[in-house]
């Protein structure tokens, strides 16, 4: 049985009562057809692929009131969001 | 004049701006009026940039009225599907999550583009973050196939595809993690190709699975889809996958035709999962190359099912990574009326996420939670091991691979409704991009309801020229 309510927890989703039925029995079909993997248990080897890391060097970045242009809420310049720490408060 | 202009290739259109018996902005206003004639049937572009394109034409224009030497791309007019970001154009995903983003950075395929000097039309539909293979699943409504409209044009890249079917573009650039620019080119009867993983930049494609994610392009002729990928081939630093490609020149060896050429038939892509009219123009397609010169040859590939798993598998867990950068917080849709930071992330994420999504973010929770990892992920990862092998042993005695790029042609809308029986049509593009394998779908006919058929060439890792020399002789000879 697919747990539909850990599942959504662990990816911070929320799942609607009337949605409960349907989803489950799709995701119970979703892993029911990820589940043909008999026979293929080789051992995952090395591919020749290299990991190319860059160059440790201090290039020219976006500035901030661009970026900034797309968050949400801002307070000043930063982005505002609920309190995460002490007493909690109401917000929004 | 119009309505003949958008019919025309990219190398038609470019030799007649190079003789300047036509301009960029010609072809730019041919376009923008055949999007305003048919887009609302068909639904293909989420933004159009009518004003940015006339004027970025009029400065090609200028430049070539100037005497300056330009690329054979420069005033080709083209649209980008709605994952790669375009600076200052809003760029949506398929997504309500990022309904209003507009990224303040070009995509490495952008500014490459850009460079060439090309004019962008628009940003195409696509399933939401390129998950689907309809283009059902966009928030901001289907796109239809310009073939017949009652039916799905292929997904994700589906914008994109039906709008170069539809002669609102000359090329489309989309993006294929399973398959999503092949497929769609195969439903709307384009030529797509996804080619070698790490031979285009994807900084700025927006990551759906990155260890799949490839840039790709759907044109109408195999000639302008060689035109295209040689721009926009390279290294990038800001993409580590990206490598420097081995051979770009993909336009010298395009007319060497398949003389001694050796192709391999995998059976298992031609079992009873795939329609009988795919099946005999694709058989077709393999007896007219070998009376081109090819040696075609039928060989075992045992892996297909499996490797529907294992795709299923690691896209959905690397879906579920990347899109927990979706919270709310930073950039895209934040919900109101939250009461604490964690429902401020969940109720953005209900809200902003599709259905199919949600979906898949679950499914890869799911395969990567505890007492699930090595049943699901860790097998997953063995059989993708095992289907590179398999491909490896193939391509030690052949030079490509043929099969069909769907297992049947484009479907009514509504004519499959549960999300497995859509991922079953995933079965011939999908071991393609687990091997990270350049592939092209080609037109290779029409089913008795007059729909295109398409036909998957793969090749070797990064021997891009081989497809498209094969791709182009069947284009000029067989296809007829």
């Amino acid at each position: 049985m697919f747990d539909i309510d850990k599942i959504a927890a662990l990816s911070k989703l929320r799942i609607e009562d009337a949605q409960k039925e349907l989803l489950t029995l799709q995701m119970q079909q979703m892993v029911e057809f990820v589940s043909h993997l008999d026979g293929m248990e080789v051992e995952c080897e090395n591919t020749s692929m290299v990991e190319h890391i860059r160059e440790d060097r201090i290039v020219p970045s976006m500035k901030r009131e661009e970026l900034f242009a797309n968050a949400p809420q801002m307070m000043e310049e930063y982005i505002f969001v609920p309190q995460v720490v002490g007493e909690k408060q109401n917000e929004s | 004049m119009n309505h003949e202009i958008v019919t025309y290739s990219i190398q038609q259109l470019s030799k007649l701006l190079t003789k300047r018996e036509l301009s960029s902005v010609e072809i730019t206003k041919a376009y923008l009026e055949q999007i305003e004639q048919r887009d609302k049937m068909i639904g293909a572009y989420l933004t159009v940039c009518a004003d940015e394109a006339i004027l970025q034409a009029e400065r090609i224009d200028k430049r070539r009225l100037d005497g300056e030497e330009l690329s054979v791309l420069s005033g080709i007019a083209i649209g980008i599907k709605d994952n790669i970001c375009t600076k200052g154009i809003r760029t949506t995903c398929g997504s309500k999550m990022l309904e209003n983003f507009i990224p303040p950075y070009d995509a490495h395929v952008v500014k490459m583009l850009n460079k060439a000097g090309t004019v962008l039309l628009g940003k195409q539909n696509l399933d939401e973050f390129g998950m689907g293979s309809t283009t059902e699943h966009s928030a901001f409504g289907c796109t239809k196939n310009p073939h017949d409209i009652s039916r799905i044009p292929g997904g994700s890249s589906g914008g994109g595809a039906a709008a170069v079917a539809a002669n609102m573009a000359a090329c489309s650039i989309g993006s294929d993690t399973g398959g999503s620019v092949r497929f769609p080119a195969a439903m709307c009867g384009m030529v797509g190709i996804k080619p070698t993983y790490g031979a285009i930049s994807r900084n700025g494609l927006v990551a759906f699975a990155s260890s799949l994610d490839q840039i790709g392009v759907m044109t109408k002729t195999v000639m302008d889809a060689a035109m295209l990928l040689s721009v926009i081939i390279g290294k990038d630093p800001a993409d580590a996958t990206s490598v420097v490609h081995p051979d770009v020149d993909f336009l010298s060896g395009l007319h060497q035709g398949v003389s001694g050429m050796k192709i391999a038939l995998p059976e298992a892509y031609f079992g009873k999962s795939i329609s009988p009219a795919v099946k005999n123009a694709v058989l077709d397609a393999a007896k007219k190359l070998q009376q081109m010169g090819a040696r075609v040859e039928m060989v075992h590939l045992a892996s297909t099912d499996a490797a529907l798993s294992a795709y299923y598998i690691i896209s959905s867990a690397e879906c579920s990574s990347n899109l927990a950068r979706f919270d709310g917080v930073r950039y895209g849709y934040r919900a109101t009326g939250y009461v604490d930071m964690e429902d401020l992330y969940i109720k953005s994420r209900n809200e902003g996420f599709g259905d199919e999504v949600k979906r898949r973010v679950m499914l890869g929770t799911f395969v990567l939670s505890e007492g699930h990892y090595e049943a699901y992920y860790h097998r997953a990862m063995q059989a993708k091991a095992a289907v590179c092998r398999e491909f490896a042993d193939v391509f030690s005695q052949y030079d490509l691979i043929l099969t069909p790029t769907a297992p049947m042609t484009a479907w009514q809308f509504g004519k499959k409704n549960s999300p497995t029986e859509i991922y079953s049509s995933d079965l011939c593009t999908v071991p393609v991009n687990l091997a990270g394998l350049p592939a092209i779908s080609l037109p290779c006919g029409w089913d008795a309801d007059g729909m295109p058929i398409g036909m998957q060439l793969i090749g070797k890792a990064f021997d891009e020229k081989t497809l498209l020399r094969a791709g182009y002789v069947w284009e000029q000879e067989g296809s007829r």
